[in-house]
């Protein structure tokens, strides 16, 4: 089995190199799926898991956040994997002193700037997910005009005959995803953490 | 418990006067014990108070215009079909029918006898009642009527009255506050994106600082904005998706699967090999269906190896895991592994097994079905020589004489798909693989017995010695589904025919 050193491993990841996501998964998901499933959790809370601590991971990288002093990639992916389930545990009312540790974590690693990046991915992966809900249509245009291309282009690629037929047809795709964000149960519950 | 929707329109029949006496009398000595119906009650006058207003207002503006050209409208104008309900007011009722205060009244007025009895008491309809003979409707707009004549009426009842107006008008005000619009998609749009007038900006800018819940739907706006730019963020998480949906979870390769299985794993190797296997189901189930198709493609050393090995099969006690075969040898072989014992097997890649070396497959296919065991305890209670003899025949091998045997059995009969599900497993020995395959069937659609599972396995496994692997993946799947026994085998299976198709 090759193996990879973790420079490469976070250079992959940045990159989304697909071997080394493959690597990643093949190499530590199972120890993580047996951790959530000793710990009232199913193997789609398991995927869940794993999938978002690549994403936290990803996030610290691109904020130039990461560096394993005191750990090693593995050591941080466990441990971020070991932090988003005791947050979920903690929605599900779960006493965390009942935890069954089985993956080999850091509590030192745990810093305010994790939690916050944790929280927001949260919050970004709920908006995400009803995003990728529109139509492909929607999703286009919507992210047309956040990246600021000029209204008069968007109309061109999207194949509208006017202007204000693509800012009209933005807001309802907006006023759309709006609602079903604010219809989202999990919503409700971020909104009740943050308060 | 009265549901939500009835609950609801219980008030509305009551606010709209729609009950009838009893249940009005019912719903009023609710009302007096219930306070959070009270208020819902009070909630809904005042909404339906407020709506009404509003309609009340642009009427009375259009009515005025109609009226100074001198043209009254007719009763039958739109609007004030309305009044229907008028005859719902008892007050009134007494003293004019619907009819007479059609044709005496101006519309006016009615509208304001309409929306009072919507959203006042008996009190008020005293008013009006007070004034049906001498009041002419001039348009006159509801501060004028507040402080109207007052003089013809009595002291309490002015009292009251005046309290219910001022009452009426406080809440409309507060209704008005709440379902103040706020700003729309379109607006808080323009706001993040600077394009908002100056004029407009300002008391935006100001609204915002008071008004914490569009503070947080412009907060709300931006967090979406930053959300979808994630793209990066959107496409590694489809790819996170996509290869934990296709790919194997364990960190080993094939080779040190089949060299554990061989007992062939090099020390600090078979170290890291069980410790994973300790944890890692995946593989777990990868090792014991690799080892099961072992057992069941083995070559004569195999067989003679598990021919001395049969003491040690006979006291195997658990049955987790599911055979490719029968279940007898699966418990065998598990235990095998798991005590680590060596065993020497000639190795055959599963494709190659599938595909290429039918051969082999055929060969073994007499001697592995030699333990396989007759599930008697799901055998029928009649018929039962006819079963005796067939499991004495099936136990010895001599699978010719078992399908002879069975055939005794009619196909009418209650437990055919006893005989048809043996018989199958008869033919598979004998390698009529056709004949099996319609065994199973039968027994597939007779549907309602404990080997449909076990048939659509056998028969996916029949396609798959055929080569037919689209027939064999469509059986593959009906096990899936049942969520049973062969679930994972089959599942490992597919994901394995995935692999060699390509």
């Amino acid at each position: 089995m090759i193996s990879y050193t973790d420079a490469q491993i976070l250079k992959g990841i940045l990159r989304h190199d697909n071997l080394i996501l493959q690597y990643i998964y093949k190499q530590y998901y199972y120890k993580v799926n047996y951790f959530i499933k000793k710990n009232q959790g199913s193997e789609d809370d398991a995927s869940d898991v794993f999938q978002e601590a690549i994403i936290v991971i990803y996030r610290k990288l691109k904020e130039n956040d990461l560096i394993f002093e005191k750990s090693s990639f593995q050591g941080y992916l466990f441990s971020v994997c070991r932090f988003l389930w005791l947050k979920q545990l903690e929605k599900r009312r779960i006493e965390r002193e009942r935890l069954n540790d089985s993956l080999p974590y850091q509590e030192d690693l745990y810093d305010d700037n994790l939690v916050e990046i944790v929280d927001k991915n949260e919050k970004y992966g709920l908006y995400q997910k009803h995003f990728k809900t529109l139509s492909s249509d929607c999703q286009k245009l919507l992210q047309l005009f956040f990246e600021k291309v000029p209204l008069k282009d968007i109309a061109k690629i999207m194949g509208y005959k006017t202007e204000k037929y693509a800012k009209t047809r933005k807001y309802k795709c907006k006023e759309l995803l709006i609602k079903r964000i604010k219809q989202d149960t999990e919503f409700k519950k971020i909104l009740e953490d943050d308060t | 418990m009265t549901p939500k929707a009835e609950f609801f329109g219980r008030i509305d029949d009551y606010c709209l006067n729609l009950l009838d006496a009893k249940e009005k009398q019912e719903f009023e000595r609710e009302l007096t014990t219930n306070e959070e119906l009270r208020e819902e009650v009070q909630l809904h006058k005042d909404i339906q108070a407020a709506v009404l207003e509003m309609d009340v207002q642009t009427l009375k503006g259009a009515l005025d215009e109609i009226y100074q050209e001198n043209v009254v409208p007719q009763s039958k104008n739109g609007s004030f079909e309305l009044l229907e309900e008028l005859d719902e007011i008892e007050a009134l009722k007494e003293e004019l029918t619907f009819e007479e205060l059609i044709n005496s009244f101006d519309s006016l007025p009615k509208v304001h006898v309409y929306q009072h009895e919507k959203t006042s008491n008996e009190n008020v309809h005293r008013f009006y009642e007070e004034q049906i003979d001498g009041t002419e409707a001039n348009g006159i707009e509801e501060e004028e009527l507040n402080g109207f004549d007052m003089e013809g009426l009595d002291g309490l009842e002015e009292a009251i009255m005046e309290a219910d107006i001022l009452n009426l008008r406080d809440t409309l005000k507060q209704v008005a506050k709440s379902v103040e619009p706020q700003y729309s998609v379109e607006e808080i749009d323009a706001y993040l994106n600077g394009e908002m007038g100056d004029d407009i900006l300002a008391e935006f800018e100001t609204e915002l600082k008071q008004n914490g819940a569009l503070l947080e739907e412009v907060s709300m706006h931006k967090d979406i904005e930053s959300a979808i730019e994630e793209s990066d963020i959107m496409k590694l998480r489809d790819e996170m998706r996509n290869i934990m949906e296709a790919e194997t979870s364990w960190n080993v390769s094939e080779q040190s699967i089949e060299d554990f299985i061989d007992g062939m794993l090099e020390e600090d190797l078979l170290e890291e090999f069980s410790a994973e296997l300790k944890e890692n189901t995946d593989l777990m189930a990868e090792v014991s269906l690799r080892e099961q198709i072992n057992n069941a493609i083995g070559e004569k050393d195999i067989q003679s190896l598990r021919a001395s090995l049969g003491d040690a099969r006979k006291s195997a006690e658990k049955k987790e895991v599911k055979s490719i075969v029968m279940p007898q040898f699966n418990l065998n072989s598990t235990r095998f592994w798991r005590n680590s014992v060596a065993m020497i097997i000639v190795l055959l890649g599963l494709s190659g097994v599938l595909f290429n070396n039918m051969q082999s497959v055929d060969r073994t296919y007499d001697n592995y079905f030699e333990t396989s065991t007759w599930a008697s305890e799901r055998s029928a209670e009649s018929n039962i020589d006819v079963f005796q003899q067939a499991k004495l025949a099936y136990q010895n091998d001599n699978y010719q004489s078992t399908i002879e045997v069975l055939n005794k059995v009619p196909d009418s009969s209650d437990e055919a798909f006893v005989a048809q599900f043996y018989k199958g497993m008869s033919y598979q020995n004998l390698n009529q693989i056709d004949k099996a395959i319609q065994e199973y069937s039968k027994v597939i659609d007779q549907g309602n017995n404990l080997f449909v599972e076990e048939a659509e396995w056998y028969k996916a496994l029949c396609y798959l010695k055929m080569n037919r692997k689209l027939e064999a993946k469509q059986e593959l799947l009906a096990v899936i589904d049942r969520k049973g026994h062969y679930e994972n085998d089959a599942k490992a299976i597919i994901r394995k025919l995935r692999y060699n198709i390509k």
